[in-house]
């Protein structure tokens, strides 16, 4: 069966379908927080190193790889290897897909918590609001509520339902991070939480972890590795500037890091006490997010206005990756010749269902963040592998340098590609299971939630079922008929 | 807020944001897509 030769309707409507993609719950929640705990501006050095040497190379590898096979993670691989590799771009679509069960749930928790602060309803007590919603019956029905609106969106199709949607969604995400960003600068004593931001403690530098935590918030948030640029790559045209559209879509990203951290960190110091505002920062993700953010704005004036724009702006960030996440597992089945509605829901029931752990049980949410977050270096060292295998520079001119006046990228994008993010992932794999393992005693035990051991045994189970299945996983995935758009 | 700070402050923002807003404008200007 042939697939239709879908492409974006413009520009705009790639970097918005990107910028969806990439701007999720990670920038408005992570960030601030670890920038914070990690040296406040000497942390964002890094973070801007790697924006450069990790997430925007492989943003640019990932678009040209999805155009020029026009096949999602799997069926990419499988291309352009000659089959012998569909199990890396297994990989890839594994991690992606398990991030995506859970996903949904968090997501939920944002749809929940707009209905909550525009009613009115958590204005009592956080802490107690944020238990009945993290696991349990509310957290899997507003799971199923996410999963079904994403599926709602993406089986329209990538204009008519991802690029229609993310043209509302991202607007609305930055234009509310915008009024959240001048309320907070104009709240006295605003200036202390800048300084905690921005203030650079450079002794930070010599701590593997602030390096470790730059690479996985860049990655992470640009969303390099996760297969889902790939994903988008399919609908671009030859004519498509996919250079200048990555490199976009990544200084996109950390601008909107940027407005989460102005947004958060100076309401924080400026309306909680030192100590609770060092608490607040240091409560975990969902901890500041869903406790200490309702109490920030419960003591803020005009705060009941701003918190359920606030909250809609981390619902707006969550759907738009969880769609993302919900087309790149679509496109797999489609590439097997199913057709996108079949696919669309086929891949909804398995979101539903396989998140349904994570809703039960906040462990479980935990356990697989922790596996499939660190799983996604080595989605990105596959996708550098493979650009390698087939050979970086035939790849550059067969695939990326393809645009008329468009940016062209030369021999210091070869080199990234080829050596320094296979480097990075040696030295920053190497050193996160040093540590993870030298912090443990129990670091082998998988049953533990933070192991080493939980990681290898269940990314080992994916590979070994990928590397077993590789033929076949080959041969389904190359199987639909692909027509090569109008350029 | 010392001079540091504001300093570093301006240099991150100004990285970030003045690379996003370049990439923009030459969004805007290039032809094609």
């Amino acid at each position: 069966m042939a697939t239709t030769a879908e492409t974006f309707s413009s520009r705009w409507g790639i970097i918005l379908a990107g910028l969806g993609m990439a701007v999720g719950t990670g920038n408005m929640w992570r960030f601030p927080r670890v920038a914070a705990e990690h040296g406040g501006a000497a942390f964002l050095i890094p973070w801007i190193i790697f924006l450069f040497i990790w997430s925007i190379p492989l943003l640019v590898a990932e678009f040209a790889i999805g155009r020029a096979t026009r096949r999602g993670a799997i069926g990419a691989f499988a291309t352009l290897t000659g089959g012998r590799f569909a199990w890396m771009g297994g990989f890839v679509a594994v991690v992606t897909v398990m991030i995506g069960f859970y996903y949904s749930v968090v997501t939920g928790w944002t749809l929940r918590y707009v209905l909550a602060a525009a009613t009115g309803e958590l204005g009592g007590l956080p802490g107690a609001y944020w238990e009945t919603t993290a696991s349990g019956v509310p957290a899997a029905l507003f799971h199923v509520v996410a999963a079904l609106v994403g599926a709602l969106i993406i089986q329209r199709g990538v204009v008519r339902g991802l690029e229609r949607a993310n043209r509302v969604l991202v607007p609305v995400l930055f234009v509310v991070l915008a009024i959240a960003v001048l309320r907070s600068l104009t709240l006295p004593n605003a200036t202390l939480g800048l300084t905690f931001l921005f203030d650079p403690d450079l002794s930070e530098l010599l701590h593997y972890e602030t390096w470790l935590q730059a690479l996985s918030q860049s990655a992470w948030s640009t969303g390099a590795g996760f297969g889902l640029i790939l994903t988008f790559g399919i609908y671009l045209r030859r004519s498509d500037d996919v250079a200048l559209n990555a490199t976009t879509i990544g200084f996109g990203d950390n601008s909107a890091s940027l407005l989460a951290g102005l947004a958060i960190v100076p309401a924080v110091f400026a309306v909680l006490s030192l100590q609770d505002a060092q608490a607040a920062l240091g409560a975990g993700n969902e901890g500041l997010m869903f406790i200490w953010i309702p109490q920030l704005f419960a003591r803020m004036a005009g705060g009941a206005v701003v918190m359920p724009l606030f909250f809609l702006a981390l619902a707006c960030a969550a759907l738009s990756s969880l769609i993302a996440m919900i087309e790149l597992a679509t496109r797999i089945l489609m590439d097997g010749g199913m057709p996108r509605r079949r696919a669309v829901w086929v891949v909804t029931s398995g979101i539903v269902l396989f998140g349904l752990p994570s809703a039960g049980s906040l462990t479980v949410l935990q356990n697989q963040d922790w596996v499939w977050g660190v799983g996604l270096m080595i989605s990105g060292l596959f996708i550098s592998l493979l650009v390698t295998m087939y050979g970086a520079s035939r790849f550059v001119a067969d695939h990326v340098n393809v645009t008329p006046g468009g940016f062209r990228v030369g021999p210091v994008f070869v080199f990234v590609l080829k050596y320094l993010v296979p480097a990075q992932f040696v030295v920053m794999f190497g050193w996160w299971m040093y540590q993870a393992a030298a912090g443990d005693p129990a670091w082998w035990d998988p049953r533990h939630t933070f192991s080493v051991g939980t990681c290898v045994v269940q990314w080992g189970a994916a590979l070994a079922l990928l590397v077993v299945f590789n033929r076949r996983l080959a041969r389904a995935s190359t199987r639909a008929v692909v027509e090569e758009p109008m350029a | 807020m010392s001079g540091r700070t504001l300093l570093m402050m301006t240099l991150v923002l100004a990285l970030n944001w003045g690379g996003f807003a370049v990439c923009l404008w030459l969004s805007v200007r290039r032809r094609g897509r």
